[in-house]
């Protein structure tokens, strides 16, 4: 615990992050190169044809739209239980990614679905858990927005987030509790061939990548907001 | 080039691959554009105290 607030205040982050981002920007620009290369070059499936190559896109969205949630879920927790100096700033910078690989996920998940089961949407329970998780993400954003203090909004959203997280294990467990269209999890399984782990694979990892990358200039960002407030507070 | 001679559902397939390119490209610019937004606006606070 004390490493976190050692290393996560915001003139440390500052000093961390600017060492940390030519690296991460390679590494995700790596990433997409390999991973769309791999996906655009695998051979067609025998089922499903060129459609497969949609799977590297949603997939990695939705994959990234619950890690984002897990990652705001966390630094509620820091900031309601040890009031972890950064936390909130990081999990308010968090969330339009979130609700953007959500949205992304939902949209290139129905593109798919129509060739695929050949409707756009059903109301199941996955794609309806995942709908949620969208409205959850607006309502953690609109929170913050909708109330001046930022300490209030902050202890708000944060509840908010933590009891929204009980969505995360219903969407990942939902292809088992309840008979969807949905299919159900196919990597650790071992259901999905391997020639077409490996595009899957990196492309879940770019994202993750894009992830961190947009995250940790978006928590700058706010972090120089700050500044540029009490600046703008002590000339007042 | 095999993977532009896509089957049947090119359509599909390229409208998925375009979205996200739309989506995440936006992602990119709005973040950097609010970065250098508040760098400036910073810059600008600190020069005139």
């Amino acid at each position: 615990m004390q490493f976190l607030f050692r290393y996560a205040n915001p003139a440390q982050f500052m000093r961390l992050s600017d060492a940390a981002l030519p690296l991460l920007v390679a590494a995700t620009l790596l990433a997409f190169a390999v991973g769309l290369y791999l996906g655009l070059t695998v051979p067609p499936d025998y089922q499903q044809g060129d459609s497969v190559r949609i799977m590297f896109l949603h997939v990695p969205a939705a994959t990234a739209a619950t890690t984002v949630y897990g990652a705001i879920a966390v630094c509620s927790i820091l900031s309601l239980v040890w009031r972890h100096p950064l936390s909130d700033t990081a999990a308010r910078a968090a969330a339009p990614f979130g609700a953007l690989f959500t949205a992304l996920g939902l949209v290139t998940g129905a593109i798919w679905g129509k060739p695929m089961w050949g409707t756009y949407w059903v109301w199941d329970a996955r794609l309806t858990s995942f709908l949620l998780l969208l409205f959850i993400y607006f309502g953690y954003m609109a929170l913050w927005n909708a109330i001046e203090d930022e300490v209030k909004a902050a202890r708000a959203a944060a509840i908010l987030a933590l009891v929204g997280a009980v969505n995360i294990p219903i969407i990942k467990f939902s292809v088992e509790w309840w008979n969807t269209l949905h299919q159900g999890e196919s990597i650790v399984s071992g259901h999905l061939a391997p020639v077409f782990l490996a595009p899957l694979l990196v492309m879940m990892l770019a994202y993750l990548l894009l992830f961190a990358t947009l995250w940790t200039v978006r928590i700058r960002t706010a972090i120089l907001e700050r500044r540029a407030r009490s600046l703008m507070q002590g000339a007042a | 080039m095999d993977f532009l001679a896509t089957d049947q559902w090119a359509g599909y397939v390229a409208a998925v691959y375009g979205i996200s390119a739309v989506g995440l490209g936006g992602a990119v610019l709005v973040t950097l554009l609010g970065w250098y937004r508040a760098k400036a606006r910073l810059a600008a606070l600190e020069k005139r105290s």
